[in-house]
């Protein structure tokens, strides 16, 4: 059994690392993330010609290529139906309209999604809590923010535990919040596997998928919507969506364009 | 305050305080050098808060709660805690294994246990910081506890309690 003391060491030893880094010739401060951001990836630049299809009441997102994005529709199970978007020919940094009303709480956002999942997936929420809310307005996503406690002035809220569906779980993290601007860059975790597609609306609808060392399959989802509502969901055969942990799955429980329809769903 | 002169006083806190949160040099010298690229682009605002410190270490926080997966993808064998202890002493070894310990938490525990057990900060604090309620907090600090095998009650060569660090 360990002691308090044992953790003191621990964080100890690792205050010695950071001494003994800082020994070394200070590192440049890069540029921030919305200046990164500006630099777009290839994929985001074959994502601009994207166009939005909508076949029988379901959108298919397409590449410029004609063929689907890796967003394959899946078939049976497609849920809730989506609003419909069509292409832009440049990403813009777009200015959120008032309208869209975020969840007020955690339980709040589950009701929502259980609702837009019923029939296709069933969730078990294991932890959750305000989403930070936006202090600085600088149209940057996840620039430098405060969370608010006890959901105070939050401006949304996530959940995050266990979905399962046709027999398969995987951890997720959804987040529902509104921003007064989205930022000008990528919301993908992992830039270099992120697409995008713009709609006529302004709205953009972001897509990441990546492997995590362990063999971990995480997708992520986010949909900034035109009216300032961003709908995030990540998705990921391991317990943790965003933090790794012990896989539960061999399988992501959901497609991808069944995760396109719930971020999309006109039931937010 | 102006930036240079903060970030000349407090990198070497914020770089201690990044590495013992994400276990890693070299990420908490991403985050931080990410951080701080971000904090001096709105320096004006920020500098002029009562905590501006405060202000930044929540930013790490947030940085590395969304930064843990690239973390896992990327990181250098010769970083990662647990790896073979040079000496074989078994303090090191010992610590090595708190830390390999440390490693495995969720995220959001490890936040929680730093912020409380390095950075000092009470349960509602740590609930300010990340986003939840304080209750949510001390079960995730429970958890933690559990998972690192550490008995509370044990304070047998402990610590004084911890220090509140100069980024407050």
């Amino acid at each position: 059994m360990n002691t308090l003391r044992d953790l003191h060491e621990a964080f100890h030893e690792l205050e010695l690392r950071a001494d003994a880094i800082q020994a070394a010739p200070e590192p440049a401060i890069r540029p921030g993330r919305s200046a990164r951001r500006l630099i777009a990836p290839t994929a985001s630049v074959a994502a601009v010609a994207a166009v939005a299809l909508t076949v029988a009441g379901v959108t298919v997102w397409h590449d410029g290529s004609g063929s689907n994005s890796g967003t394959t529709p899946a078939g049976a199970g497609g849920g809730s139906q989506p609003q419909v978007l069509q292409s832009q020919p440049v990403a813009q940094t777009t200015t959120a309209p008032a309208g869209f009303q975020p969840p007020a709480s955690a339980d709040e956002l589950a009701a929502r999604a259980r609702a837009i999942l019923a029939g296709i997936a069933t969730i078990t929420v294991t932890d959750s809590g305000p989403n930070v809310q936006m202090t600085l307005p600088s149209g940057m996503k996840g620039a430098a923010s405060a969370a608010v406690p006890n959901g105070g002035d939050a401006n949304g809220a996530m959940i995050t535990g266990t979905l399962t569906a046709a027999g398969r779980t995987g951890g997720f993290q959804l987040d529902v919040y509104t921003e007064k601007a989205h930022g000008t860059g990528t919301a993908c975790d992992v830039p270099s596997s992120c697409t995008h597609h713009v709609g006529s609306d302004g709205s953009v609808l972001w897509a990441s998928t990546w492997h995590d060392a362990t063999g971990g399959l995480t997708e992520q989802v986010e949909l900034d919507r035109a009216d300032g509502g961003v709908i995030s969901l990540h998705l990921s055969t391991e317990r943790d969506p965003k933090g790794g942990g012990p896989a539960i799955a061999s399988q992501l429980p959901l497609t991808v364009q069944q995760m396109t329809d719930l971020v999309s769903s006109d039931q937010w | 305050m102006q930036f240079d002169e903060y970030v000349r006083m407090q990198r070497p806190a914020l770089m201690r305080f990044a590495t013992v949160l994400t276990g890693r040099t070299w990420l908490a010298e991403d985050v931080v050098s990410d951080v701080l690229g971000r904090a001096f682009e709105r320096w004006d605002r920020i500098g002029e808060t009562d905590q501006p410190h405060a202000y930044v270490r929540r930013m790490v926080v947030n940085e590395y709660l969304s930064w843990q997966r690239r973390a896992k993808r990327h990181a250098p064998l010769d970083d990662e805690p647990g790896a073979p202890v040079p000496d074989g002493a078994a303090e090191r070894a010992e610590r090595a294994a708190m830390i390999h310990l440390l490693d495995r938490l969720p995220r959001r525990q490890r936040a929680a246990v730093v912020l409380r057990y390095y950075a000092g900060l009470s349960d509602e604090e740590v609930a300010a910081e990340l986003g939840c309620r304080a209750s949510t907090v001390r079960s995730q600090i429970s958890r933690a506890l559990a998972a690192l095998r550490i008995d509370i009650n044990d304070t047998a060569g402990a610590y004084p309690a911890p220090t509140v660090l100069e980024i407050r």
